[in-house]
């Protein structure tokens, strides 16, 4: 769970701000979700269990009896190699594979179900075959469901991802509020470094500039107010009421305009308007009256049209749609009872609750789990054991290797409840390979180059080389290699499957392996670029039927040996890194 | 731990970050295609341009209103505007001429000259004088008998031709009088415009447009003198990139594998290897399962007795080559810039071969073709360094045996394919599994891949 924690850590953070992440990360973190964070670290360490090490120890479903090691210099040693060859002697354990697995071909699946619960925990830990059909890999389905009743405690995947993105998701809005107040600094210096310069114009010609305006009254139209003639010409249709009006008090004259450039930035920028002014020693007394009714969330320039309105809400409820852009608010005063989903959070909110909201939309199947970690354990009330609904299902490949190659599964017929032999079952999965299935009378004969077979020849090929081949379909390819298992590591490679038909006989019947084109390479390799694995293109050079129908007569054995299997390494080459 | 990798890794930082299993990240990629201002900008420093106005970093989606971010916007702009209005000037001093003669060496029979990698028939341009570092790997002077005409010059190929019409280095001219008038014998080493031969005087030839150089020297495949716009493409796209490019030849000698025969032990070796080997196929069910039930004390015999399919084994010198064909055939060779020692006469061995193929006309190699056209590379095994390491296994992997570069070429974009012959037999991960668990911390998670691989195979790495 170490290496949970090192994938949680978005890195994005610290490249778009390195040095504001350290003093806010953890600060906002507490106050994101005040409820929901604490229980989760707790549960992390509670308690862990065996470690990986120990759980997915066998490589297959095949236990080994390796001797002691013997070192020369240690000869009591040796008494323990004996002991143990002795006692396996005497006592022999039972020959392996000791445990045949059952399952259940099931049609509609096109997979073989495993339905007992020990044999799934089996085939899962021993060389990670098959998938729970309730979950997304490893059949946790139960534990998932304990964990969310709160009868236990214990680390889950699936639950621990939710909770990844859901970090992930608060790391980028905390990204961006970050982004946003750096934008915003930035504006209030500008701010600054305009209002001064703007004073030291006044200072010079105060006559020329402001007898051309009738001075608005209040201290608001003072904050929304233009600052160039340029727009003023514009608004003044608006302002109408209020421009008649005499200038009353000191603060408008610090609103007032001074150059045209400015303008548009600072109409965005009322936000900071309160700071500006209150930086002015011209209206330092009474400002501080007025502080805390600027309302700084109207931070677009459109203000300016509903100028009344921003007056009339002086409550500080000013609250308008701000969808259009990605943006955060900052507002110490302003608090709007309602939300939408795509509702950019505010600091202060706790954003676990606006969160859940889109991604329980998602469809994510597990999303009740979401709430989980917010949920007081005590309050469930300890009902009925769960049962467990799930089974383990195995791809065609992984049933056949099981049984052909390690001998560790049967697999029974649902509708005889016989047994099916190796050559059934062989035949089966052809048979199932096609669409629809060829296994009526009066469907075309199986080829050599049907889909499992050629499948089975690359799951074979790796897993016979000690790979654990799974299913790739979310990366866009046909298989995933890993080196020891989904739980250790992450696949490096991802294979993608092409027949080739390179024997005399397909030629003469011209046959051809199927026409990719380079562009779909081209998104092969940029997918799973991005996910860091590489693309290995796997060439299946097929037999001829002919030869293939011979070798089958003396056995599947010698009718795979026919398949030849050429891995092609896939790599984008780039002439600007290899230079 | 991400079960199935349903995150993106990347959010992880990179799994193996060394070397050659390098994944390109997001911006890496984005900064292939776009031109490298800074340069130019530095060119400029005298107007106060430096690099970092032009940003190449974080973008930015939407104006957000401060002047900081007009201003290098502005900034930015103007940098831009300023390599663009560059006046470039042509110095009379540095005028070259090439003329067009495009059947010169058709005409007479000159195999002697004409050797494997010469590519006389193909050389359309002789230079009137040169000047300039682009000789470098550009053009070849005709050697031969000095009486002979065209001998001694610098004979241009077509898409090199056009590389230097466009860059503006070299004025195409088409003659109106024979060669020898215009090159006589002899006269190669001056350089200087004799009287009625100047840039003006149209009487004795014309000068081309880029137009009418595309036009002259873009054929179709196999057209003698002529070159296709696809591997014209590739040429610039390389040449532009700084690198070192020269037409491979037709022919190329496979290189005898320089590794000694086996020793006597290896030979022993390999005669028991082959008897295991036998024995096991004859243990084989027929109809399985394959793995003979019993008592095993380690996994390799299990593992031993799954191995089925042929697996591939890669030779230094394949059995029996067949002849590559366009477009999956070894048309540049391409040696990186920085590296020293490059002479166009002599090349070293080069960097990377390249093949073009055009989406229009080619898709996806089949077996065959990916096979012939990696089989006409010498071999290349992964460094002698990686060997025997377990942490090395990825890079190996991925290295391949041999290796070639596919240039792809669609209507004009220039993208490559690193084709590696892979060997995952050579790679016998299950050896590993006896060595498991003994003597490891344990304790670490499952990153980096080449973690647990025992003592079996990893000397290096004490304790592990």
């Amino acid at each position: 769970m170490a290496e949970m924690q090192v994938q949680t850590e978005p890195p994005s953070i610290g490249k778009a701000s390195a040095e504001l992440q350290p003093n806010s990360a953890a600060p906002a973190q507490a106050q994101a979700k005040p409820p929901s964070d604490a229980p989760a670290p707790a549960a992390q360490q509670q308690k862990r269990g065996p470690s990986i090490h120990q759980i997915y120890a066998l490589p297959a479903p095949i236990r080994t009896f390796p001797l002691p090691t013997f070192y020369p210099n240690n000869p009591i040693s040796l008494f323990h190699v004996a002991y143990a060859w002795l006692g396996q002697v005497f006592r022999p354990p039972p020959a392996e594979p000791a445990v045949i697995h059952h399952g259940v071909w099931s049609e509609t699946t096109i997979s073989v179900h495993i339905k007992d619960e020990k044999s799934m925990r089996a085939l899962w830990e021993q060389g990670f075959y098959g998938k729970g059909n309730l979950s997304r890999s490893e059949p946790n389905w139960l534990k998932r469901e304990q964990v969310q009743r709160g009868l236990q405690e214990v680390h889950v995947s699936e639950i621990f991802t939710q909770q990844r993105r859901e970090e992930r998701a608060q790391a980028k809005w905390e990204r961006a509020r970050l982004e946003q107040e750096a934008i915003l600094r930035t504006k209030l210096e500008e701010e600054r470094l305009a209002a001064s310069s703007r004073r030291a114009e006044k200072d010079k010609a105060v006559p020329d500039s402001t007898p051309s305006f009738v001075a608005p009254v209040g201290p608001l139209e003072l904050l929304a107010l233009p600052n160039s003639a340029v727009i003023v010409s514009r608004l003044e249709s608006i302002l109408t009421p209020i421009s008649i009006l005499a200038p009353v008090g000191p603060l408008q004259l610090l609103a007032l305009p001074n150059s045209a450039a400015d303008i548009a930035k600072l109409a965005k920028v009322n936000a900071s308007k309160a700071n500006e002014s209150s930086s002015s020693p011209h209206g330092s007394s009474t400002e501080d009256s007025e502080e805390p009714r600027t309302p700084i969330t109207n931070e677009t320039p459109e203000v300016f049209r509903d100028d009344r309105s921003v007056i009339s809400s002086s409550d500080g409820v000013g609250n308008k749609t701000l969808n259009r852009r990605k943006s955060v608010r900052f507002s110490p005063t302003v608090e709007s009872a309602t939300y939408k989903a795509s509702d950019p959070p505010s600091p202060n909110r706790s954003p676990p609750v606006l969160f859940s909201q889109p991604s329980q939309a998602n469809g994510n199947g597990n999303s009740d789990s979401q709430t989980l970690p917010s949920l007081p354990l005590a309050s469930v009330p300890v009902s009925d054991p769960i049962i467990n609904k799930e089974h383990l299902q195995l791809t065609p490949e992984e049933a056949f290797f099981l049984s052909f190659g390690l001998g560790v599964l049967e697999v029974t017929d649902p509708a005889s409840g016989r047994v099916l032999s190796r050559q059934e079952l062989f035949s089966l999965f052809r048979q199932y390979s096609y669409f629809p299935p060829r296994n009526g009378p009066d469907e075309p004969d199986l080829e050599p180059d049907d889909g499992f077979l050629v499948h089975y020849a690359v799951y074979h090929h790796f897993r016979s080389l000690g790979w654990v081949p799974r299913g790739g379909i979310k990366f866009g390819v046909d298989w995933l290699l890993y080196t020891r298992g989904p739980v250790f590591d992450h696949a490096e490679f991802g294979l993608i499957v092409i027949p080739s038909y390179s024997d005399a006989w397909w030629k003469k019947e011209g046959r051809q392996g199927p026409r990719k084109p380079w562009s779909w390479l081209h998104s092969v390799v940029r997918v799973l670029s991005h996910v860091t694995k590489s693309l290995v293109l796997i060439y299946v050079d097929v037999p001829p039927p002919h030869k293939f129908e011979e070798a089958l007569k003396d056995g599947i054995t010698e009718a795979m040996k026919l398949y030849k299997i050429r891995e092609v390494m896939v790599k984008r080459w780039s002439s600007n890194r290899n230079r | 731990m991400a079960f199935d990798d349903d995150d993106s890794p990347l959010a992880a930082g990179p799994v193996s970050a060394d070397g050659e299993g390098n994944a390109p990240t997001a911006e890496e990629t984005l900064e292939d295609d776009m031109p490298d201002y800074k340069l130019f900008a530095s060119a400029f420093s005298k107007k106060g341009v430096s690099s970092q106005t032009i940003r190449k970093g974080e973008k930015d989606f939407e104006a957000h209103g401060t002047r900081s971010q007009d201003g290098a916007l502005e900034s930015s702009r103007r940098a831009l505007e300023d390599v663009l209005s560059y006046t470039r000037i042509h110095r009379a001093d540095a005028w070259a001429r090439g003329w067009c003669f495009p059947d010169f060496w058709l005409d007479e029979a000159n195999e002697a000259i004409d050797y494997e990698g010469m590519w006389l028939k193909d050389r359309v341009v002789a230079m009137e004088h040169e000047k300039g570092g682009w000789m470098k790997d550009i053009g070849r002077v005709a050697s031969g008998n000095k009486d002979q005409l065209g001998v001694g010059r610098l004979w241009l190929l077509p898409e090199e031709a056009i590389y230097l019409v466009e860059r503006g280095t070299v004025d195409l001219w088409w003659p109106y009088t024979d060669f020898e008038t215009l090159l006589p014998k002899g006269s190669t080493a001056g350089g200087q415009s004799r009287p009625g031969f100047g840039p003006d005087d149209y009487d004795v030839g014309l000068p081309l447009s880029l137009e009418a150089a595309y036009s002259l020297f873009i054929g179709y495949e196999g057209e003698q003198g002529k070159t296709t716009l696809p591997k014209y493409q590739v040429y610039t796209h390389l040449k532009r990139a700084g690198f070192n490019i020269l037409r491979a030849p037709l022919e190329q000698p496979i290189t005898e594998s320089t590794e000694p025969s086996q020793t006597l032990w290896q030979w022993l070796f390999s005669f028991v290897k082959w008897e295991s080997g036998q024995d096991r196929i004859q243990r084989h069910q027929p109809f399985g399962p394959l793995v003979a039930p019993g008592l095993y004390r380690a996994y390799r015999p299990i593992y031993q007795q799954l191995a089925l399919l042929p697996r591939h084994k890669p030779l230094p010198v394949p059995p029996n080559p067949s002849k590559p064909e366009d477009p999956f055939r070894v048309h540049f060779h391409v040696w990186k810039p920085g590296a020293g020692g490059f002479s166009k006469k002599n090349p070293p061995p080069p960097d990377f071969r390249i093949a073009v193929a055009d989406t229009a006309d080619s898709c996806l190699p089949t077996l065959e073709q990916i096979e012939t056209l990696l089989e006409s590379t010498p071999y290349d095994p992964a460094p002698e360094a990686w060997r025997g390491q377990p942490g090395k296994l990825y890079q190996r992997l991925k290295h391949g045996h041999r290796n070639v570069i596919v240039a792809v070429v669609d209507r004009g974009l220039v993208n490559f394919m690193r084709f590696g012959e892979g060997a995952f037999g050579e790679e016998k991960l299950f050896e590993r599994f006896d060595n498991r668990g003994a003597g490891r911390g344990g304790k670490k998670g499952g990153r980096g891949g080449a973690r647990g691989r025992g003592r079996g195979r990893g000397r290096g790495r004490g304790g592990r």
